[in-house]
């Protein structure tokens, strides 16, 4: 079973787009900027008070970093995040309903070191599984400011 | 498989539609416009609806050719179950 847990929104500045989230929308910092070098990215969670969905603000890490292809590209609207029980057998699940493995399941710093994996279908929208122990609980990130 | 080539040809085609037929085997990313890490996904994503096979991630550099591709669809094809 999927649980959506955050929306990806790539952008060039965390810390600008993280004021702008706030003052014109109303968002809550959650944590602060992460550096997760496996994802080869900068993350912050944003979240309205009182929703259960996470805002993710992603940018590069490098000019190598493939979410500087998607900024120059200006897709910014990345990617969407599932939160899941098991990430193996949901992978195996999305498999055979014809999604492609992008990136193997590794432990993602934001999250703790639970494990991250991400999958594509032929629409090209991007989707990341978070493996939780409850999915449906909220999530204590790295970093966070609570 | 015998049929591969022709099959995977039908793959680069659909994900790269401005290919003509005697550009396919030569087909690579720095021949093709728009050939970026996404269109490599999507290339592979076809590639494994076409052959019913399922592609690792540390293989999608096979399929930025299409002898690679060729290659790896028939080893692939071989391991599976």
């Amino acid at each position: 079973m999927l649980t959506l847990h955050h929306i990806g929104h790539v952008v060039p500045d965390i810390a600008a787009a993280s004021g702008i989230y706030r003052d014109r929308l109303g968002y809550e910092v959650v944590t602060q900027i992460i550096h997760d070098p496996l994802q080869q990215a900068f993350v912050r969670f944003l979240r309205l008070p009182g929703d259960r969905v996470f805002l993710e603000l992603v940018s590069p890490d490098t000019p190598a970093s493939g979410l500087q292809r998607a900024l120059d590209r200006e897709l910014t609207l990345h990617h969407l995040c599932y939160a899941v029980a098991d990430i193996q057998s949901t992978l195996a699940s999305l498999r055979s309903k014809g999604m492609s493995l992008v990136k193997k399941p590794l432990p993602a710093v934001a999250f703790r070191g639970n494990l991250v994996a991400w999958v594509m279908g032929r629409d090209r929208l991007l989707v990341e599984l978070v493996e939780l122990a409850n999915p449906d609980s909220p999530l204590a990130f790295s970093g966070s400011n609570s | 498989l015998n049929d591969l080539p022709e099959r995977l040809a039908t793959c680069f085609v659909a994900v790269f539609p401005s290919l003509k037929p005697d550009q396919v085997t030569t087909a690579s990313p720095q021949t093709v416009a728009n050939w970026d890490s996404l269109a490599t996904v999507t290339l592979v994503n076809v590639i494994e609806e076409e052959f019913h096979i399922q592609i690792d991630p540390e293989d999608f550099s096979s399929v930025l050719s299409f002898a690679g591709a060729e290659a790896l669809v028939q080893k692939t094809a071989r391991q599976a179950p």
